[in-house]
């Protein structure tokens, strides 16, 4: 059984680190790890990753810089839309089959390949002073508040489903469509995907599907590993890390894909 | 000074008074999450300890692998104060998962309690519908 912790700690703690270097919640990596290694039932699964996520969000913000500030206002009102999908999503989950549940999650895994893939093409501009200065300037407007609702709610949906943040949906929508600076993006997903993963969780948690013996082991090495990533961010190869992701996506969604599809 | 000078400055002074509010309620997040996240953990590193030498050397669970433990779910919330086990690991480990799942909420009563302050209604509003589906989430089990 120790081992089996251990072992647990140390996924956490990579899903940690790679979440808090991606820019992505852990929840993407733990659940592939906690149904294909493990061999646990995928609801036990999302709910462990659920707490995973709750532990990143905590972990980056225990470590992050007092600058790199979230606009709480803004992320305070597309959660309203974000959590109503998670608490929606999380009770029909414990409606759907483990099959259904394991295509559902094959398909976010592909998406978020995409959104890695996306993200590696971009060509990383130099780092200055200015450059983070202008990464979380405060003289703008959100705008396109419809969709950005529309994509929290989808967010949240999938948090409900899957385990996972909705990070990786996050970002893009609110930087891509909301015109909101790509830094402060980042830090108000992070506020954000710890509100959703909560709402989830709690109906996973009154469902009796969240397991101590793997949420606990899972949240320490995923808390740790967050600090770590977050700590780490500028000193590790984060594009080489981003391409192995796409190929490692790759492989986890056709996995799902076959577990749904044949058990 | 001019209409233009004038617009800039106050454009200015507001961009300034932001990144105040905002490092303000971030610093107090980063304050919350040491005081909630790192204490539960280190519960969690404590009860798992307790519930590896109470069962140490025997197996736990029965079937084909370790993690079929039927025992070992969370308590219920409406239990936990009703229990008499308090020592137990199992106990312990609830309590911890449900101080995490908590710390988000704490969070946002954190920019409730700002956008009073600030007198920022729609945020006031936006801030208690969150907390009022967190609730209804937790309650709806029983």
């Amino acid at each position: 059984m120790l081992l089996n912790w251990l072992l647990l700690v140390l996924v956490g703690m990579t899903a940690g680190t790679m979440g808090a270097l991606l820019g992505l919640g852990g929840g993407i990596f733990l659940v592939p790890a906690l149904t294909l290694i493990f061999g646990l039932p995928i609801r036990v699964a999302v709910g462990a990753s659920l707490i995973g996520v709750i532990a990143t969000s905590a972990g980056v913000a225990v470590a992050s810089r007092p600058g790199s500030s979230a606009d709480t206002s803004l992320g305070i009102r597309l959660e309203l839309a974000s959590a109503s999908g998670a608490l929606i999503a999380s009770f029909l989950a414990g409606k759907m089959s483990p099959a259904t549940l394991s295509l559902i999650f094959a398909t976010i895994v592909l998406a978020t390949a995409y959104y890695t893939y996306s993200k590696a093409r971009r060509a990383r501009p130099p780092v200055t002073e200015a450059a983070v200065e202008a990464l979380f300037r405060t003289d703008y407007k959100p705008t396109h508040w419809p969709v950005g609702l529309a994509f929290s709610a989808l967010a949240g949906t999938f948090s409900g489903l899957a385990g996972t943040g909705g990070g990786f949906i996050k970002v893009p929508v609110m930087y891509t469509m909301m015109d909101i600076p790509l830094g402060v993006a980042t830090a108000t997903s992070n506020f954000m995907v710890g509100i959703t993963a909560a709402a989830s969780a709690t109906v996973y948690y009154s469902r009796g599907d969240i397991n101590p013996l793997v949420a606990v082991p899972t949240a320490l090495g995923v808390f740790i590993g967050a600090v770590m990533g977050a700590r780490l961010g500028r000193k590790l190869p984060v594009d080489t890390l981003r391409k192995m992701l796409i190929v490692l996506l790759i492989i986890v969604a056709a996995q799902m894909a076959w577990k749904g599809l044949h058990g | 000074m001019g209409l233009t000078s004038w617009s800039k400055l106050t454009a200015s002074a507001a961009t300034e008074s932001t990144r105040r509010a905002r490092l303000r309620i971030s610093l107090r997040m980063r304050a919350a999450a040491r005081i909630i996240a790192v204490p539960a953990l280190i519960i969690m590193i404590g009860a798992l300890f307790v519930f590896w030498r109470d069962t140490w050397p025997f197996p736990v669970g029965v079937g084909a692998t370790e993690w079929t433990i039927a025992s070992t779910t969370t308590i219920p919330v409406s239990e936990l104060f009703s229990t008499e086990d308090f020592l137990a690991p199992n106990w312990w480990m609830s309590v911890s998962i449900l101080a995490l799942i908590a710390l988000p909420a704490v969070n946002v009563t954190l920019v409730l309690w700002e956008n009073l302050r600030t007198r920022r209604w729609l945020d006031v509003a936006a801030a208690l519908g969150v907390l009022a589906i967190l609730l209804f989430g937790a309650l709806s089990g029983h």
